[in-house]
């Protein structure tokens, strides 16, 4: 279990659970050789955690991709791959440290960092990194 | 044998061959005589422009193509979603032509298509958006991760 904060991270699993503060309306998406999905990406705050690995615990779209049970991504905006359409709950002002539940995603779940925390970027773009700066 | 009428007459010319030259081509018309050398290096840089040119247009008509699908779906979700048609439409509409709604996202074959995309994306500009490789790859319907690794490829390559 470990959470992955950086851009480009991913995870995958057969099933998820999925804390979001907006999502785009989803667009079909055909893999060639994989399969077909449905693609959401989130806005402004998202969290997903793995609660079931994949069987077998094999990546199905990204070498990458971390598969752990409980492994999870913390970002600003998501994108997110389905093999089911679903309906969002949204949350509004969750945390950490308030234990509000999810979505319970039953499903063949993807989902990848495309922009991380503010704090994430600067530290990669070297503003506040004295070794860079230096 | 039918003899094809032109105002050209052959006039005795010579000609140095110049070298890495494939062939020439030599003609004379009132008095003038014109030389067009041709080596094999122009004739694959024209073949190359020309199937530059071709794959670029299939791209830019795949992205197209791609901006009709993502509306089309975007229809077929908001009718489910006002309740105009029921879930069970909703795969009908999607198992009975799926290339209407679904974007497909197919291997590139060709190292050079990354190059061609690249190029395709500079020509549209970032005023509008800026893009990320996962909106690019949806626009070309090319595989993401391929086209992240051929870039990634290719910029070594030209270091």
């Amino acid at each position: 279990m470990a959470k992955y904060i950086d851009i480009g991270d991913s995870v995958e699993g057969s099933k998820s659970s999925v804390y979001l503060r907006k999502v785009n309306k989803p667009i079909l998406l055909n893999l060639e050789g994989v399969g077909r999905f449905y693609k959401y990406k989130s806005k402004i705050r998202a969290i997903i955690k793995i609660t079931e690995e994949l069987v077998p615990k094999v990546y199905k779209i990204c070498e990458t991709s971390n598969l752990n049970l409980n492994d999870e991504l913390e970002g600003d905006i998501i994108e997110i791959l389905l093999e089911e359409k679903v309906t969002f709950q949204l949350i509004s002002n969750f945390s950490n440290v308030h234990g509000i539940q999810g979505n319970s995603i039953n499903t063949f779940t993807y989902a990848k960092i495309i922009i991380p925390w503010r704090f994430v970027l600067e530290r990669g773009l070297g503003k506040h990194n004295p070794e860079i700066e230096n | 044998m039918e003899t094809v009428e032109t105002n050209l007459l052959a006039e005795p010319t010579t000609q140095d061959i110049q070298e890495g030259a494939t062939f020439k081509i030599v003609y004379a018309y009132q008095g003038v005589t014109n030389i067009i050398d041709v080596d094999l290096d122009i004739i694959e840089k024209g073949r190359q422009a020309i199937e530059h040119s071709i794959k670029s247009e299939s791209f830019l008509i795949e992205a197209v193509q791609n901006f009709i699908r993502k509306m089309n779906f975007l229809e077929l979700n908001e009718s489910l979603e006002d309740g105009e048609i029921s879930e069970e439409e909703f795969n009908i509409a999607l198992e009975k032509d799926v290339n209407r709604y679904a974007i497909t996202l197919k291997d590139i074959d060709n190292p050079n298509d990354a190059l061609i995309i690249a190029d395709l994306i500079k020509k549209i500009g970032y005023d509008l958006r800026e893009f990320s490789t996962s909106e690019v790859s949806e626009m070309f319907s090319v595989k993401e991760n391929q086209l992240v690794a051929m870039i990634n490829s290719l910029r070594h390559q030209i270091k």
